[in-house]
């Protein structure tokens, strides 16, 4: 048992480790807690795997066990609220497109900037978005219905084109 | 604007962000979930330990003491401290979450949790402080007779030791009270 578990496990980490790692970035500004919030996720998943049942895939699985075990971690820290987030649709509003900078390093602290912003389930659509995860895989991870899921991503393809391609920056 | 990120490369600019990825040694995880399981466990003895203390004092009273009264107030203190290790077993238990619960759900979860430890300090009285006071006030009595005035004196510590129960138990019912309007905050329309 705790050998499948052990495979498992390992399949997993190797699959989607980096993945874990960028998770972990938009939960976690502190490198030094999101170190720990990596070490909590990576144990969450092994404990996980002594029951799964694969009545999911081995993705859906991993990324709800990740997003549950950070938003434990942040509400327990209580710094789910220490700034004020928003929803998808209170960000489309917000968008304020003037600032032009668009460098590789730019774009990437931006965008985490943006995400970080978000409410924990609108945060794991657009990261399940940002990993090219498709509608349907999201709908399953997120149980939000497909409907739902394309009028989110609808919004979220939105709000980067016009933060990004239009030059606009999210600011504090 | 031609050097400008679509949406599609700021996919691209996300996947590839450098991250370290260093493989976490499964040793290393099984210490930590050994780790996890010893603190619940320490926690679960601490919460055990306290009422079994207070037992076996009362226990002892009621042999050294013949005052009836003190051995029934000693009896209704053990009584009474039963009801509270009952109390802490049925109400301090935490829930449990399915692992792979859509974050919905786990945050559904965490308010409730969080509902469920504030009843608890909000109702300390009835269900911590209340189960022993007959068995104190019985206690004392019997001892007035032996002590006179400073047995009624050595009360007024206790009691205050109770206020201050009380009180920091309604503080941290407030603070969770903002930790729920925080969760309440964060649902997002869906």
């Amino acid at each position: 048992m705790e050998g499948s578990q052990d495979d498992r496990y390992r399949e997993a980490a190797a699959t989607y480790g980096a993945a874990l790692e960028r998770l972990a970035r938009t939960y976690e500004a502190d490198s030094d807690h999101r170190r720990d919030l990596l070490q909590e996720i990576h144990l969450a998943l092994w404990r996980s795997f002594s029951g799964w049942d694969e009545r999911c895939t081995l993705r859906t699985w991993v990324y709800r066990v990740a997003h549950n075990a950070a938003a434990s971690h942040v509400i327990r820290q209580r710094r789910m609220n220490s700034h004020v987030l928003v929803s998808l649709e209170e960000l489309d509003h917000l968008a304020d497109p003037s600032v032009p900078d668009a460098n590789h390093q730019q774009t990437l602290s931006q965008l985490l900037m943006l995400v970080q912003r978000l409410k924990p389930v609108d945060r794991q659509v657009i990261l399940s978005y940002l990993e090219g995860i498709d509608a349907a895989a999201i709908s399953e991870i997120t149980s939000l219905s497909p409907g739902n899921v394309a009028t989110k991503i609808h919004r979220i393809k939105n709000i980067l084109a016009r933060a990004f391609h239009q030059g606009g920056r999210y600011a504090e | 604007m031609p050097n400008e990120p679509l949406p599609d490369d700021i996919r691209d600019v996300w996947q590839n962000q450098p991250v370290d990825n260093t493989p976490m040694p499964l040793e290393e995880i099984r210490s930590k979930a050994r780790q996890f399981e010893k603190r619940i466990g320490r926690r679960n003895v601490r919460e055990y330990v306290g009422a079994a203390l207070g037992i076996a004092a009362f226990t002892f009273y009621i042999f050294k003491f013949p005052s009836p009264m003190i051995r029934a107030g000693s009896a209704l203190i053990i009584a009474g401290m039963i009801c509270i290790a009952i109390q802490i077993y049925k109400r301090a238990s935490p829930g449990t979450l399915p692992a792979d619960a859509p974050l919905t759900e786990s945050i559904a979860f965490h308010r409730g949790e969080l509902i469920r430890q504030r009843d608890l300090l909000r109702s300390v009285v009835w269900w911590y402080i209340g189960p022993i006071i007959p068995g104190l006030i019985v206690f004392f009595l019997g001892l007035a007779p032996l002590r006179g005035a400073s047995s009624l004196i050595s009360a007024v510590p206790l009691l205050c030791i109770f206020g201050l129960v009380v009180w920091a138990n309604q503080r941290a019912a407030e603070r969770l009270d903002r930790q729920i309007a925080e969760l309440d905050s964060l649902e997002s329309q869906s």
